[in-house]
């Protein structure tokens, strides 16, 4: 069933992991808590031959690779999303897709920084 | 302790798109070590250490295929798991072995047989982030994010597609001086450019053809060696080549940056000060490109290119070939045949030092350096080596 998505803290120097550790890098403390990843901002985003697009998204300062909508397109650089699990309804091997959703009504972050898809396609032409 | 190791005799089994029917890994493996040590002059029973690396070599080890080759008794044994970091990862402990003499010649050899069945089984299990956080998106390979990584550079760096045109193209030209490689074509910007887009940034030019095949090189403790002594083919083999340094650093970062910077900003200081020499100095250059990002980034890192430079330098000095970079074609038109991906450029740095390297053979080469670079633990890779080389005059 789909959810918030979830990341790693480390519960003595609060340092925050996602995909979970084992030890903390920051401390080397080995106890960890769990925490809602809340939203992120879209820093990059391509898309597959199949239509699958793929977004980097940093949320609490950690970067999670999710994918996203391939008809929203208010998902791009510099979008707000909402990060969500989807873990499979059957059992066996665990997996933890984090896929992101564009937030409705939330301020786009200033993408100058960043590097837009549109204008890479762009520049296929000599 | 002696003072070096050297580079005897190399070898490289043909790469193919699709493996040839009945070709296993482990064929592919013993076919480019024996080469290799018939290149170096040397006996198969002169063996006594031998380094693996395979992604498709289970259910069998360095052990089993040794027993299977007919080798040993042996000293040394090694297995390394570090894909395209694997054979300088390997080339750090053999060095070390040889001049310890723990064993007196080496073998190192990586390679697969790589189908579709074996690629799409490495990728999508590659490790457990993969399995858990990127292969159920569903995400099968590394394209998507080392797309996501181009972007990163091409803001960093004011690049466009057309910039990262000059690596591909000029590696397929290498490649057309290098009848093993897979794409041999000549390639034009244009071609590049109008190809269709894999993930953009990324087009079908800036993405490896997967390929099967095996590489393997020969380590002895003396220039003359056992090849010398043993009289023949010492002249096939071409001259020596010193190992003046290897270096590595693994997990730089916690996989939360830009991917942009490898490990080989802290290995490579330490290589040029231990071999006395820098970027400068270097004859031939041998990238690990799986994406020309990552070749570039390595450029960089090496100090063979400024950050701030290069635009310039990929248009003046890369597509140019002034600077001999991935002079085989590199994976990116040779091929990735698996985990010999780190050991083709081994292989090529060794050719062109020892002065064996056919129509590509760079005039004078006598100083090369190589790396290596791999396992993306979710973002980017997280292991990244160094290796400086000298042809012996
Ligand atoms: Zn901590």
């Amino acid at each position: 069933m789909s959810g918030p998505a979830f990341f790693q803290r480390c519960t003595a120097c609060s340092t925050v992991f996602f995909p979970p550790r084992l030890a903390c890098r920051a401390c080397g403390g080995a106890a960890f808590e769990q925490v809602e990843a809340g939203p992120g901002v879209v820093e990059e985003v391509t898309e597959l031959p199949d239509g699958l697009r793929i977004a980097s998204v940093r949320a609490r300062g950690v970067p999670v690779v999710c994918s996203t909508s391939s008809e929203s397109s208010a998902v791009e650089v510099g979008s707000s999303v909402a990060l969500v699990d989807s873990p499979p309804e059957q059992g066996g091997q665990p997996a933890h897709p984090v896929h992101a959703v564009h937030l409705p009504g939330s301020a786009r972050v200033e993408p100058a920084a960043f590097f837009t898809t549109t204008h890479i396609e762009n520049e296929g032409t000599p | 302790m002696l003072d070096s190791a050297y580079i005897v005799g190399a070898a490289e089994t043909p790469y193919t798109r699709h493996p040839t029917p009945g070709v296993s890994t482990s064929g592919l493996l013993v076919q480019a070590a024996r080469e290799a040590v018939a290149a170096a002059g040397l006996r198969w029973f002169d063996v006594d250490g031998l380094g693996v690396s395979s992604f498709t070599l289970g259910p069998d080890h360095a052990v089993d295929l040794a027993w299977r080759a007919g080798l040993g008794p042996l000293s040394w044994l090694m297995e390394d798991t570090n894909g395209g970091a694997s054979a300088l990862n390997m080339l750090q402990h053999a060095e070390l072995a040889i001049r310890s003499g723990q064993a007196s010649t080496i073998v190192l050899v990586s390679g697969d047989r790589m189908d579709a069945a074996a690629f799409r089984m490495l990728v999508e299990h590659y490790n457990r982030a993969t399995e858990e956080h990127l292969a159920p998106l569903p995400l099968t390979g590394p394209n998507a994010l080392f797309a996501l990584l181009t972007q990163r550079q091409m803001t960093a760096l004011g690049l466009s597609r057309r910039d990262y045109g000059h690596i591909a193209t000029a590696q397929r030209a290498w490649a057309g001086l290098n009848p093993g490689a897979v794409y041999r074509a000549p390639l034009s910007l244009e071609e590049y450019l109008d190809a269709p887009l894999v993930a953009p940034p990324l087009g079908r030019y800036d993405c490896v053809p997967p390929v099967s095949g095996a590489d393997a090189i020969v380590l002895t403790a003396g220039p003359a060696g056992s090849a010398g002594s043993a009289g023949t083919g010492a002249g096939a083999a071409g001259r020596p080549v010193r190992v003046l340094a290897v270096e590595t650093s693994i997990g730089i970062d916690d996989q939360d940056a830009d991917g942009l910077t490898t490990g080989l900003v802290q290995a490579a200081p330490r290589a040029w000060e231990r071999s006395g020499l820098g970027a400068s100095d270097m004859d031939v250059l041998s990238v690990y490109d799986d994406y020309p990002a990552m070749a570039l980034a390595q450029l960089i890192d090496l100090g063979a290119i400024a950050a701030e430079d290069a635009q310039r330098d990929l248009a003046e000095r890369i597509g140019t070939r002034r600077l001999p970079v991935n002079t085989a074609g590199g994976q990116l038109s040779a091929g990735q045949a698996g985990a010999a991906a780190g050991m083709h450029g081994v292989v090529e740095t060794y050719r062109q030092l020892a002065g064996i390297a056919g129509e590509r053979q760079v005039d004078d080469a006598r100083f090369g350096v190589v790396t290596g670079y791999g396992m993306v633990l979710y973002r980017y890779g997280a292991c990244a080596n160094v290796a400086v080389l000298e042809g012996v005059r």
